[in-house]
């Protein structure tokens, strides 16, 4: 089920309105059916990962508690508690691996030895990727971690543990959130609150017009465009590669607002998954503004375990360059992933390594780093670096990015720019201009939070009369500019895959 | 408490608000052909006759005309490709708003073993004018549950559905094509007919025995004896109709199958494909049989009058509650007029001159137009008897369709007169380069450089009654016969 369909229109307000009816202990029941009811919609047999996923992590966490609380000397607990970490990290990374990487590792090692002239029949497996497995196992295996670190109590409540893993919201797209956080949370079920609740359904209107009106509208003129690159060549691609940085940014912003705005209605904070990525000054910044969550989990469970900024410099490089190539890896199985994550690591290591030569030449020139000029030449240098890594993400394979990096250097056709032939890609002149006027409100927004402005808080602060009118009429824009309905297939949001 | 009170409405206004904002967009962004077509059917709340059938219903019988001649107050709700299952689910709303005294069902597609046709546009055609009712969701969840069609696009997804019972799910995304006719939108004056003003010669299929007949119960078939029984149930008569067609070998499987059900039910049955009543040169608008309005006319008249000797539908045209029937006529007839101004080949035009409402005076200057097959046909449609003419320059004298023609050669190089239907003609030179025509004695019309005195045919179009000029126009060969 999309958040973007009629049945979760149907499904939410249904799910809701039961929650705040149904007594305090049944309410944990009821979410934790209707999510798996969410995730059945899309395969009932795939709710069976979940499960297995649930009860592994579940049962490791019970054992790494009993480890604790037993009177072994600490070198034995420490001994058990790894495996036992081992145990939980193996078998649902095996899980993973299976569904997601298979094939992409039969086919690697296919192509290794067709390097060295030998043919290898390797199997080809048909298997359909379960929706967010790679969010909710990666969910289930910090709280694995965070039990072994003493961060938390092991859950003894399995049902509570299972909505944990499989909280709906957040089930198949993230953010993905820390037991820590949201466990406590689950625990204490709050009361429907008004004001809350208001804002939770601001947050979902601001989500829904992210994804339906921008990211499903900048779509049709990406898709057109780098659907056929042999064709829109030179700036075609320019305009789709920087429209496509836009569109996967309000896809997956948009989804993780739609979720934190339904898990607030239902009195449960979830974790800020994007904080204006597209004006931090540099990649790291970038970084530390983009999927929050998953960066973060990196840092955490990867990053500072290999030695972080530690053990010396080239361990730091090294250790920045395999998170993300790892990162590049989680979002798909495919070379042009590992790729997109090695630019982004790249960037970083290239980055801390001339940082003495960008203080000189700040210094020199007397430039003020804090100015407004200087900033928008950062941040626009920072866009310029991670768009152009967003083309080896968006291309089909290598070769493809490659063919199209050269024609956007090669082909030199700025006149498109407005003899109007960028309206014969997809979308007309009235639909591209509207994807125009919504980036600007987006980039208005974005400008907005940098600022520490709230905007749904602004609206809270308004009259009701004025509060109602804006609603509706969010509402009906968003219902009638949104790409949606059979006229266009729905679209589902791009880190569904992931 | 007060805060509840105050939050409660706040909430009530938002909702009453967007439903406000979305009943509104619904009705403004919605595609126009079902209302432009059918909307006009919920006007009046009493009908003596429906027509039901696809596509070559809608443009085989006028119900205006048959206003005019018989004063049979009918509505034609034919749908485009509407198998069977489509047009009874179409009857079953209809009879929501009003209970005929007869239906007329076409059975064109007997054959058929889908509900609906495989483009959604049709089923939006049928049912967006409908409001939401029982009947329109039985209608949605019946044709669009098709096990047989789950592999066509348009019922493939189960969501076709909701875009049928609230078309904004689809058309919401019209607002950038949004125009004048979405703000103002101009209904249909044919009361659900519909024409088209071209004339595509078909050619009639070799009447070679039948290979195989039509035994099987299809899905079309069922649908059309349950709006039988319905109708027999409610007490309306019915008309089965097979309309004209190149008669293929399907065509005439159906058709017969049609004789077996309607002995069946004991209901009348009229098979076009076995009457001579259409010319296959002339009166066809395309090759997928459907007429023009030629065509269309001599099949509205062959129906009417079989009405008229059959059933005991009165003829309403005095009646005070169908006054308006009078004006919709006239402003039918003027929408004819207008479009006929506005045709550029001849043709078309000599097709639309069918209309029993003009008189018309044809200059023929070019010999050539004789040469043309085409036009030949379209003379003889107007009862032109071309083989007997001298098939040279002169003029035709056409009055209301054909009910009389005159001929006079005439060379035009000289100043003629002639004495004919409509009173003594006299073509004068007053200056060169145009030239007068009176009739006895008046300007009748003048030839001027703005009308083209060497063009290779001219026709004045008048009104039968008033003898008013409805269209003074001319024709040069180019490729063919084109205005201007």
């Amino acid at each position: 089920m999309l958040f973007n369909s009629m049945e979760f229109m149907i499904f939410f307000p249904v799910v809701v309105a039961v929650y705040f009816i149904l007594p305090r202990r049944a309410k944990q029941f009821w979410l934790l059916i209707a999510s798996y009811y969410f995730y059945m919609c899309w395969n009932a047999r795939y709710a069976v990962l979940i499960l297995f996923s649930t009860v592994i992590t579940y049962g490791s966490g019970l054992f790494l508690q009993k480890i604790k609380e037993t009177s072994w000397d600490n070198l034995r607990k420490i001994k058990y508690k790894k495996y036992m970490v081992a145990f939980s990290f193996i078998l649902n990374l095996a899980v993973l691996f299976y569904f997601k990487y298979i094939n992409f590792a039969f086919d690697a090692v296919r192509e290794l030895f067709r390097l060295i002239h030998i043919e290898l029949h390797a199997p080809a497996f048909d298997i359909m990727l379960p929706v967010g497995i790679s969010f909710y196992t990666f969910q289930a295996l910090s709280y694995t971690m965070d039990v072994y670190r003493d961060e938390i109590y092991a859950e003894k409540n399995f049902f509570r543990y299972a909505l944990f893993v499989s909280f709906f919201p957040q089930l198949v797209a993230g953010p993905i959130e820390r037991s820590k956080n949201l466990l406590k949370q689950l625990d204490k079920p709050q009361k429907f609150e008004f004001g809350r609740a208001r804002e939770g359904i601001l947050l979902m209107l601001w989500g829904f017009f992210l994804k339906v009106v921008l990211a499903d509208r900048i779509a049709v003129f990406v898709d057109t465009v780098y659907g056929d690159y042999q064709t829109y060549q030179g700036m075609y691609l320019i305009v789709a590669t920087v429209l496509f940085a836009f569109q996967i940014y309000c896809d997956f912003y948009g989804y993780s607002v739609i979720a934190m705005g339904a898990a607030k209605v239902l009195g449960i904070q979830l974790m800020e998954n994007f904080e204006a990525p597209y004006l931090a000054v540099s990649v790291a910044g970038f970084w530390r503004r983009w999927h929050i969550s998953l960066t973060s989990w990196f840092r955490d469970y990867l990053y500072i375990p290999l030695g972080g900024s530690r053990k010396g410099k080239i361990r730091k490089y090294r250790n920045t360059m395999l998170v993300f190539l790892v990162s590049g890896l989680w979002h798909g199985a495919d070379f042009t992933y590992v790729l997109w994550g090695g630019l982004n690591g790249g960037y970083q290591v290239l980055g801390e390594m001339i940082k003495p030569l960008r203080d000189k030449i700040v210094s020199a020139f007397n430039l003020h780093r804090e100015s407004l000029g200087h900033r928008i030449l950062c941040m626009s240098a920072t866009f310029m670096l991670v768009d152009f890594a967003w083309i080896f993400f968006r291309a089909d394979r290598i070769i493809d990015a490659l063919r199209i990096v050269k024609s956007m250097i090669v082909v030199k056709n700025p006149w498109i720019l407005y003899d109007g032939s960028l309206y014969d890609c997809g979308l007309d002149s009235r639909n591209f201009n509207m994807m125009l006027l919504c980036l600007c409100i987006l980039l208005f927004a974005d400008c907005c939070k940098e600022k520490g402005i709230q905007i749904r808080n602004v609206i809270a602060r308004q009259d009701g009369w004025f509060r109602c009118i804006l609603i509706a009429g969010c509402i009906w824009a968003i219902l009638t500019f949104g790409i949606w309905g059979p006229g266009y297939q729905d679209v589902n949001f791009i880190y569904f895959q992931f | 408490m007060k805060c509840v009170m105050k939050r409660t409405i706040g909430c009530i206004v938002t909702i009453a608000l967007t439903a406000a904002l979305l009943w509104y967009s619904t009705g403004l962004l919605e595609r126009k052909e079902s209302d432009v077509k059918n909307a006009p059917f919920f006007e009046q709340e009493e009908y003596d006759v429906l027509l039901f059938g696809t596509s070559r219903m809608g443009y085989g019988v006028y119900p205006m005309e048959l206003w005019n001649d018989y004063g049979i107050v009918s509505y034609n709700l034919a749908g485009h490709g509407n198998p069977m299952a489509t047009t009874y689910w179409t009857m079953e709303n209809a009879f929501d708003y009003t209970t005929p005294k007869l239906v007329v069902i076409d059975c064109y597609l007997l054959s058929s073993e889908v509900k609906t046709h495989s483009a959604s546009s049709s089923i939006h055609l049928s049912f967006d004018a409908f409001p939401l009712s029982r009947n329109k969701i039985a209608a949605v969840r019946d044709l669009l549950d098709d096990d047989d069609a789950q592999n066509r696009e348009a019922v493939q997804d189960k969501k076709t559905r909701s875009e049928v019972l609230w078309d904004y799910v689809i058309y919401h995304s019209r607002w950038n094509d949004l125009g004048k006719e979405d703000f103002e939108p101009e209904y249909s004056k044919e009361k659900g007919a519909e024409h088209y003003a071209r004339v595509i010669p078909i050619e009639k299929m070799e009447q070679t025995p039948m290979e195989r007949s039509l035994e099987e119960e299809t899905v079309s078939i069922q649908y059309l004896r349950k709006m039988i029984e319905e109708c027999q149930d409610r007490g309306i008569a019915v008309l089965l109709t097979y309309l004209p067609s190149s008669a293929d070998e399907l065509n005439r499987q159906e058709a017969d199958r049609v004789y077996d059900i309607a002995s069946q039910y004991g209901v009348d049955y009229i098979n076009f494909l076995k009457e001579d009543v259409v010319n296959y040169a002339t009166d066809y608008c395309d090759t997928d049989c459907h007429l023009n309005v030629s065509g269309a006319g001599k099949i509205t008249d062959y129906i009417g009058q079989y009405i008229v000797e059959h059933y005991d539908i009165p003829d309403q045209r005095e009646n005070e509650a169908y006054k308006k029937w009078h004006d919709d006529y006239r402003d039918y007839q003027n929408s004819l007029r207008d479009e006929l101004r506005s045709l550029e080949s001849l043709d078309k035009y000599l097709m639309m001159l069918s209309n029993e409402h003009y008189t018309t005076l044809i200059e023929i200057h070019n010999p050539k137009l004789w040469a043309d097959d085409m036009y030949c046909n379209l003379l003889t449609n107007l009862k032109v008897d071309s083989d007997q003419s001298t098939r040279d320059t002169g003029v035709l004298i056409v009055q209301e369709a054909g009910k009389q023609v005159e001929w006079y050669a005439q060379s035009f190089d000289t100043q003629q007169s002639v004495e004919s239907l409509l009173g003594r003609l006299d073509w004068t030179e007053e200056e060169e380069g145009s030239y007068q025509v009176y009739r006895d004695g008046e300007l009748f019309y003048e030839v001027t450089e703005e009308y083209h005195p060497s063009a290779d045919v001219r026709i004045v179009v008048l009104d039968k009654d008033t003898m008013e000029i409805v269209d003074h126009t001319y024709f040069t060969f180019q490729s063919e016969l084109k205005r201007g």
